[in-house]
């Protein structure tokens, strides 16, 4: 659906050319949720907005339905800007226009008649759950209900595609998570593609199906979200991960110095979680095992648990082979 | 001495008059060339949407010397071009072409200013809307610009109301016209006080119908 093709992004600043992007090459598919995550300055900022062309690439294709957004003429291009929605971290609503005439703002733009617009407008404004506030200004609404708008506006002309730029960045972890539902109801309800920027790895968790990590303008790890957060390999993805879970592995290590025994990290993930392997796994083989620390949540819509435990006694060659058998994933620490 | 003896009240009244039909017309005129001429300041300038360095530079020229001209000078300056344009250079019709040839290059500085004011990000939604210049321009600019441009309509009005009273040294009609025949001239020294009085009463009320209009469009 969207493909970068070797884009390569500088920024002309003091008559230096300082680069964004070096070398990305990704691929979006229709109806997913692609998290890019990056902490400020690693160029994600960029990056979104090269599938709009808000910002142009130095080198390399923006594809959006094997079409080269980078040739399409001036009129083209605004024509496939009507059919990609944006919403951003400090909304960028008009302070003088109430939620009605926002929402209605982009369905003039892209020329609808009028009497189209306003049971649309209607229809967005009750989607977001703000028929009491239709004819407020956005000064008189909370983070939340602005970002609501935000939603309706971005998606009043029925794009194919919204981009979210730090879309829950300016707000409290509540209403964070009120509006991410919202996105992925209506990812699930219009089979929308979803891309969305943020430096938060519990924004990807909660909604998206697969991450990039961005680190120097560059994609550092690429996956399905379950992967990458359960078994990050590059530094920067470890760090988000960390700030997530508020786990700092090598403190734990630390912890961990005098307990005896093997020291293995179990991950289980969807129905394995919910399933008494370990204790049946232990009675067969007759390992002792203390569990040290461990989580057990879900990401978007799958539950996983992980678990560092310490085994002794008993044949624990053979236990690890029963639970990589019946799908853990095992990792060895010491 | 008694006071007001001098004052003409019937002709303190006709001075009134063409002094308001000064103002008015000739802000009519600053803001009919005035905002677009703003507009254009505003959209032509380094990393805007019409980016047009030369254009810029030209129109921010023109605009400085017009504006650092002394209006009295201006005044004069430009008579011959008011007599073609107005058919005199006397009176209220003579004075409203200096008059908006003064204001407008002060009133598109402050429409430039008041349109920075509006958030870059509205702009860049806009933009991501498809949004055309026209669109962006009506739609998005001048509404979210409207409590600072009528801001500049005030301040532009009042500075109009001195420079009407300016117009007088040319002939220019009005209480300032007044002003400088009897109570300058004359030695009147209380024609001088009626008028001055009425001036401030004149700006007092501009800057209160400037201020509540503000604060209505305004919704933040």
């Amino acid at each position: 659906m969207i493909q970068f093709q070797n884009i390569q992004k500088s920024f002309r600043v003091a008559d230096r050319d300082v680069p964004a992007l070096q070398g990305i090459d990704l691929e979006i598919e229709a109806g997913e949720v692609f998290g890019i995550i990056g902490h400020s300055g690693a160029g994600k900022s960029t990056l979104v907005r090269l599938i709009n062309l808000l910002e142009r690439p130095s080198a390399g294709q923006v594809l959006i339905d094997n079409i080269d957004v980078t040739a399409l003429s001036a009129s083209a291009l605004r024509a496939m800007r009507q059919n990609i929605g944006m919403i951003f971290q400090h909304f960028n609503l008009l302070a003088s226009k109430t939620v009605t005439e926002n929402i209605a703002w982009p369905l003039k733009i892209a020329g609808w008649e009028a009497a189209a617009i306003a049971p649309r407008v209607r229809e967005m404004i009750a989607r977001v759950g703000l028929q009491e506030h239709a004819h407020k200004y956005p000064a008189q609404l909370s983070g939340g209900q602005k970002q609501r708008v935000g939603i309706a506006r971005a998606l009043a002309t029925r794009p194919k595609i919204l981009l979210c730029d730090e879309a829950t960045s300016a707000l409290d972890p509540q209403t964070t998570r009120s509006v991410l539902d919202l996105l992925a109801d209506i990812n699930r309800e219009l089979r929308l593609t979803i891309v969305l920027i943020t430096h938060e790895m519990d924004v990807v968790r909660r909604i998206c199906d697969r991450v990039a990590v961005l680190d120097g303008g560059r994609v550092v790890e690429l996956g399905p979200v379950a992967e990458v957060f359960l078994h990050p390999k590059h530094p920067t993805t470890r760090g988000f991960v960390f700030e997530a879970e508020h786990v700092d592995e090598t403190e734990q290590y630390d912890d961990f110095a005098h307990v005896p025994g093997r020291l293995v990290r179990l991950t289980f993930t969807g129905d394995t979680t919910y399933a008494p392997l370990l204790g049946e796994v232990a009675r067969d083989t007759g390992i002792d095992f203390s569990i040290l620390a461990g989580r057990i949540d879900r990401i978007k819509d799958t539950p996983y648990g992980q678990l560092t435990v310490a085994f002794s006694a008993g044949d624990i060659d053979a236990a690890l082979a029963q639970l990589s058998a019946r799908g853990l994933s095992v990792e060895e620490l010491r | 001495m008694a006071f007001f003896t001098n004052v003409d009240w019937a002709e303190i009244g006709q001075a009134s008059l063409d002094t308001l039909t000064m103002l008015g017309g000739s802000l009519i005129f600053t803001i009919l060339l005035g905002l677009p001429l703003g507009v254009l300041l505003f959209l032509t300038a380094r990393r805007q949407l019409l980016e047009q360095p030369i254009l810029y530079a030209a129109l921010s020229f023109v605009v400085n010397v017009l504006r650092s001209v002394p209006f009295v000078i201006l005044l004069i300056v430009m008579i011959p071009l008011t007599v073609l344009i107005a058919g005199t250079s006397l009176g209220v019709a003579g004075a409203i072409p200096p008059l908006v040839v003064g204001a407008t290059p002060f009133f598109a500085r402050l429409v430039e200013t008041a349109l920075r004011e509006v958030d870059r990000g509205i702009i860049e939604a806009a933009q991501a809307m498809g949004a055309d210049t026209k669109q962006i321009v009506f739609g998005a600019l001048l509404p979210e610009a409207r409590p600072g441009i009528l801001a500049g309509v005030t301040v532009t009005a009042i500075t109009l109301v001195s420079y009407a009273a300016m117009s007088g040294v040319i002939g220019g009609g009005g209480l300032g016209d007044l002003a400088i025949r009897f109570g300058y001239q004359r030695f009147q020294t209380d024609v001088m006080v009626v008028t001055v009085l009425l001036l401030l009463a004149l700006v007092q009320v501009l800057q209160m119908i400037g201020d509540r209009l503000v604060i209505h469009y305004s919704r933040k």
